[in-house]
Parts: structure tokens; sequence; C-alpha cells
């Protein structure tokens, strides 16, 4: 199934010289410890916490309504330190996800729902599924799908998840379209709230 | 990855009869027919640690009953565990007043907080590696049990050959006898090869004694009725099988469990043996030396958009196809009769079916056959003619320039046509006796083969059957 078009405001969305459409909706901490490499959607309610340390996302990396994305900390005997946080290109974090992680591989998908522990490690084509909550310090390695809470390792992706990942990003970018004004489908954004809440 | 792009709406129908999404699918080059998990050999190419992701050879994880040396998984809830340091006050041994810190570690869960101090394990030195290996009762029973085994194995095995030799290799014999060597002892020789051989003496065989039953068995302790149960002391049943060989009844025997390891598998034809994936050796690489998955060599279909389909009439549907070789490929869809192809399936068999890699090198399992559902329940009016697929271009992208113009194509059958992919409108009628719209179809298409030993054609028409759920019927 090919995506569908969806349509963004002009007036609610800053777009970039690299083609970063970020909406004013968001809420980017720190703004400048915050690197967007190119083409990378900011959907509004997300939380970028870019206060704490750096955080840079590669390039066509989708990031869904109302997620967080916050640099995780460690303990020490004095204090505690943030690190910064690498997203690497095509990845996807989707509606109301949670992410601590210290690294985050390209091709990564993130399902909704999701918490991303403390310095956890999500390797390149790897995923998270849905709803899934993943402890500090996980390691997702390559080509896995770790669900469940705990999150386990439930299942393997399919050698050809690199081109799927970028085309998904990819068409997903193409698919979100500027317009004037927003047509009047009032409706649609209300499913998609209720499927956050749940 | 069946939620991307909900791949597995469009099935393609592999050579061994069942339907799988595209990416679940490979293409065999030498033998041109579509190969899926069940139809190809899973062979495991490297081991590794999917915490610490370090390569382990095989032999190694085999001594190590491949579990990881340095990752533990917690006993409690099978997270991973983590290395903590702390210092701890330690006064020298000849002057009690002086006091130094020294650096210890040990491992504690981030999920249940369990750490290796709640079992009264000793707080370790150095960072990784000081953790030891429990020991079980019964190691020097079942160590002797395999000494054994394998004696008994070797035995037998040496009695076999002589029974075959003996009636066969007459000539051997005699030339041994005729130098006068004995021919145990050059069997002896040889012995060591084996990886039977025993360790040990070989007269262990006789020293078995059989355990012997008994009938009386231990009572059950006098406080097990009087005690009251503390049920966060004893341990649940997932603890209990995570180390099968202790079984731990009460969390306070629960003990560090080292962590399972992961295989990276290539997959081989059983047909013609050739690779149809090899991954690359390094653990964390997503590359791979060889892919011929279907979604590299076989144009991809996707329905366009989801539609409720209304019963008795004609609806339009919308399909993309997209071509994912750097060559234009010509195709045509063709009817698909599931009678028809089945039959054809079956009449092939019989003639390829001696010809399985009779001792090849690869061990063909037989694996009871697993067939797909392939009824459908819509008639589709197919487009006539050939529509020509671009080749992928990946700066197509960043290209102004509008390609459909290039093309001649029929706006009747192409709706649109971007780079590397047209998109086709079809005609779907649904059965009337049917909820669920599943129509086929067949991809002809021309497949330019780019292995370098191919002797014929290096462009070969292929046939793709596909069925594709293209939605709901609402009445």
């Amino acid at each position: 199934m090919e995506l569908e078009d969806s349509y963004y405001p002009k007036a609610q969305y800053i777009e970039t010289a690299t083609g970063n459409r970020v909406s004013r909706g968001s809420v980017l901490c720190g703004s400048q410890n915050i690197v967007l490499s190119g083409k990378v959607v900011v959907l509004e309610g997300v939380v970028v916490r870019g206060d704490l340390a750096n955080v840079r996302v590669g390039r066509h990396c989708v990031v869904s309504s109302r997620a967080v994305i916050r640099p995780p900390f460690k303990k020490f005997s004095k204090g505690v330190a943030f690190f910064p946080l690498h997203i690497g290109d095509h990845v996807f974090i989707g509606e109301g996800s949670v992410v601590n992680a210290a690294v985050v591989g390209s091709y990564v998908y993130i399902g909704k729902n999701c918490v991303i522990g403390r310095r956890c490690i999500l390797k390149d084509c790897s995923m998270v599924a849905d709803n899934t909550v993943l402890p500090p310090e996980t390691v997702v390695p390559p080509f896995a799908v770790y669900s469940g809470s705990p999150g386990t390792h439930t299942a393997d992706l399919p050698e050809s998840t690199q081109d799927l990942m970028t085309d998904y990003t990819r068409s997903y970018y193409h698919h979100f379209i500027r317009v004037k004004d927003m047509p009047s489908t009032p409706r649609e954004s209300a499913t998609t709230a209720r499927l956050v809440d749940v | 990855m069946a939620h991307l792009f909900q791949v597995d709406r469009v099935k393609l129908l592999c050579s061994c009869g069942v339907l799988k999404p595209i990416t679940a699918i490979y293409l065999c080059r030498h033998c041109l027919k579509l190969r899926c998990g069940n139809c190809v050999s899973h062979e495991v190419d490297t081991l590794f640690c999917p915490n610490c992701l370090e390569n382990l050879p095989s032999t190694e994880a085999r001594l190590k009953r491949n579990r990881c040396g340095s990752c533990f998984d917690c006993p409690s809830c099978s997270h991973t565990l983590v290395t903590r340091a702390t210092s701890v006050q330690t006064t020298a041994p000849d002057d009690p007043s002086k006091t130094s810190s020294r650096k210890v570690y040990y491992l504690t869960c981030t999920r249940c907080r369990w750490t290796s101090r709640d079992v009264g394990l000793k707080d370790q030195t150095v960072a990784s590696g000081g953790w030891g290996e429990q020991d079980n009762e019964h190691y020097r029973f079942l160590q002797f049990l395999m000494e054994h085994y394998r004696a008994l194995a070797q035995a037998e095995k040496l009695e076999r050959e002589k029974k075959r030799s003996s009636h066969r290799k007459s000539t051997y014999l005699s030339l041994s006898d005729k130098y006068s060597l004995p021919s145990l002892l050059g069997r002896k020789s040889l012995t060591p090869l084996s990886p039977y051989s025993p360790k040990g003496d070989a007269s262990q065989i006789s020293e078995m004694i059989p355990l012997e039953a008994s009938s009386e068995v231990e009572g059950l302790p006098d406080d097990i009725f009087t005690e009251e149960v503390i049920l966060s002391s004893v341990t649940n049943m997932e603890q209990r099988m995570a180390s099968p060989e202790f079984q731990p009844e009460t969390v306070t025997e629960l003990y560090p469990l080292r962590k399972h390891i992961l295989p990276k598998r290539s997959l081989r034809c059983r047909h013609c043996e050739h690779n149809l994936s090899k991954p690359e050796y390094n653990p964390s690489s997503i590359k791979f030396k060889i892919q011929l998955g279907a979604f590299y060599h076989v144009p991809e279909v996707r329905l366009v958009k989801s539609i409720v389909l209304k019963a008795g009439v004609e609806n339009g549907v919308q399909i993309s196809l997209c071509n994912p070789t750097p060559h234009d490929i010509t195709l045509a869809l063709l009817p698909f009769v599931p009678e028809a192809y089945l039959q054809a399936q079956q009449k092939e068999e019989c003639s390829e079916g001696g010809l399985v890699t009779q001792g090849g090198l690869v061990r063909v399992v037989d694996i009871p056959r697993e067939t797909s559902d392939l009824k459908l329940t819509g008639d589709v009016a197919l487009p006539q003619g050939q529509v020509i697929l671009a080749a992928r271009d990946d700066t197509a992208e960043y290209d102004d320039h509008d390609a459909a113009s290039a093309y001649k194509d029929d706006p009747q059958v192409v709706a649109w046509r971007r780079a590397n992919k047209v998109g086709m409108n079809l005609l779907v009628t649904p059965h009337s006796d049917t909820t669920r719209v599943k129509i086929g179809l067949v991809l002809r298409y021309d497949y330019t083969n780019t292995v370098a030993t191919a002797t014929e054609a290096r462009i070969v028409t292929l046939n793709v059957p596909i069925m594709i759920d293209v939605g709901p019927v609402s009445e």
C-alpha cells in the first residue's frame, strides 16, 4: 500500500533551507544544540530536549506527534551527566514515544507509545514494536524486533529492511504536502489523538 | 516488516506453493525461480552476542554452550545485567590505622533491581570476566557418562568398519598381512582423528555400573506443612527453566545467566546450491555480500489506496508497479488460474524430484508440504499490452524533468508515471458470496540476468504469480 498524502498548512510549519519541516507546535528546547540534518519531519507536540545535551538527527527522519527525544543521563558519584543523543538516517519515531537512547542507528523503526530507556543502543535496521518498554541499557541488535514490556527479541526483520525504511521515510516526506490552508478534516486529527491516548 | 506499506496485502506465490510477501521471497538467479524461507537451506554463518556484538568462533561457541563469555542475563527477569562500580574502604593488613579505597564491581539489573549481592556473590575486582561458572554436583557423573558413550560409539564404529572391510577390502588385508602389519595397529593410529575417539582408556566400557532403581524416595522435609510459604522468596517457572541444569527453587539460589548468542544466517538454494543471501561477517554490519531478495529483482506491486469495494459491480483499483533493477523492464499482466498453475507445478516436481541434491553438500530435510489458500474471491479485468518500467535511478529524485513524456502510454491503462514507478488501473468485480476480495494475476516481465557465468540469454522472461488482498466489500 502506497502512503497517502497528508497536508500541512504553510503557516504552522517552518521549512528550513535543507528541507526540514518543523511544526510550530513542537517544543525544541536549547535549539542551538539540536541539529536536524535535512528533510526531517517534526510533527506537532514533539519535545526535543536540546538543553540537556546535543541532539543530532540524521537525514530523512520522521518524528511523529507527541514524541519526546531526550538525551540520557548517567549518575556518577559526583552528580549527574547527560550524554549526547545521535539518531541516524531514515529513522521513524512513532506517536507518543519517549526516546532516551544513547544511540539510535540508521533505518530504525520505533513504533507508537514506546519507552526507550536510558542509554539504550538501537543498532541499524532494528525495530521496536508499538507499546514496547525497553529497560535502560538494552542493546537491540541489527534485524531484530523487540516488543513487549520489558522488550524482548520476538521477531526478525527481512534483509531488505534498509531499502524499505529508506523508501518509507522518503515517501513520507514526499507525501507530506504543503497547502495554504488546511482542508477541513478535523475529524482525522481527532482520531489520531485518540489512538495515542490509548 | 509487514507494517511498512502493509507489504502483506500483496503476496507472491513461491515455487514451493506458499504465498509470501515480497520481503520474504528470494529469486534464485541460477534456477530463475522464486524461493522462500521454507524452501531454502539456512546455514549459520557467524555467531555473535546480541549485547556486546562480538563475534564468537563456532568452536568456542560450542565450548561455551552457545553463551557469551562476558554478558549476563538477570536470573530474575531475564533482562541484561550491567556492571556497576563502587569503591570500598579496606584496611591495610600491616597497619590497621591506614585505610585505602578500592574499586569493586558487581552486577545489577536495571529493570528489576536484582544485584549479584542479593545472592551473596562476592564483588569482583576486575570489571569483566571475573564471574565464575556455577558448579554442578552432577558434573563429574555426566562427564563420566559422556566418556563412556564416546568409547561405546568408537567401539561400534570400529566393529562396523571391520565388518565392511572384511568383505570388501580383502586386498588391503592381504597386503598388511604380507608386511606383517597388524591391521588393528594401523587403525589405532587413525583413531585420534575421529570425533568419537575416547579421551581416556577404552577399557572404561566395562567399568560402567548401572544405576539401581530404588522404591524408597526421600520424604518431604518436616517443616513443609508448618512453615509459612513466602511467595516472594520462591522462584517462578520462568526463573527455574532459565537455568535447566540447576532449577533453583528459592530466589537466594539465583545465579547470573550467561547470555545466549545469536546466529547470522546465510541462505542457500536447495536445488542449485548457490547462495541467496549472505551477510557480512561483522555482527553490527547491515550489508550483504550476496543479496538475492525478490525485493531487488522482481517489480514490486502495491495498492495505491485502500478502498471499500461495492458488491456486484466493477470497481476501479489502482496499483503501482516499481522497478528495483538498473535495467528497463517490459512487463505485462496476465490472468492467474490457480488450478492450472498447481498442475504445472506438480508436473515439474515429478521431473525435478529425483534431481534434488542427491549426495550434494546440503542435507535435504523432508519438510511436510505447506500450501496456501489460492482461492480467488474477485474477477479482475487486466489491461492488455505491455508497459515499460524505467530503470531505477537514484539521482531521479533530484531531477525535475518529466519522465512521462518519453514513453507513449495508453492513458486508459497507465494512470501516472514517476521515475521507476507506474500507476495502473484495474477493474475488479467481487464475487457474490465474499466479504474480502482477493484477486490474482501473473506478472510477466523481462528480467536482465547479471550472473557472470550465465551462458543462456541475459534477458529472460519470468512469470510471477501474485495475489492481492484488495480490501473489504460493502453491500
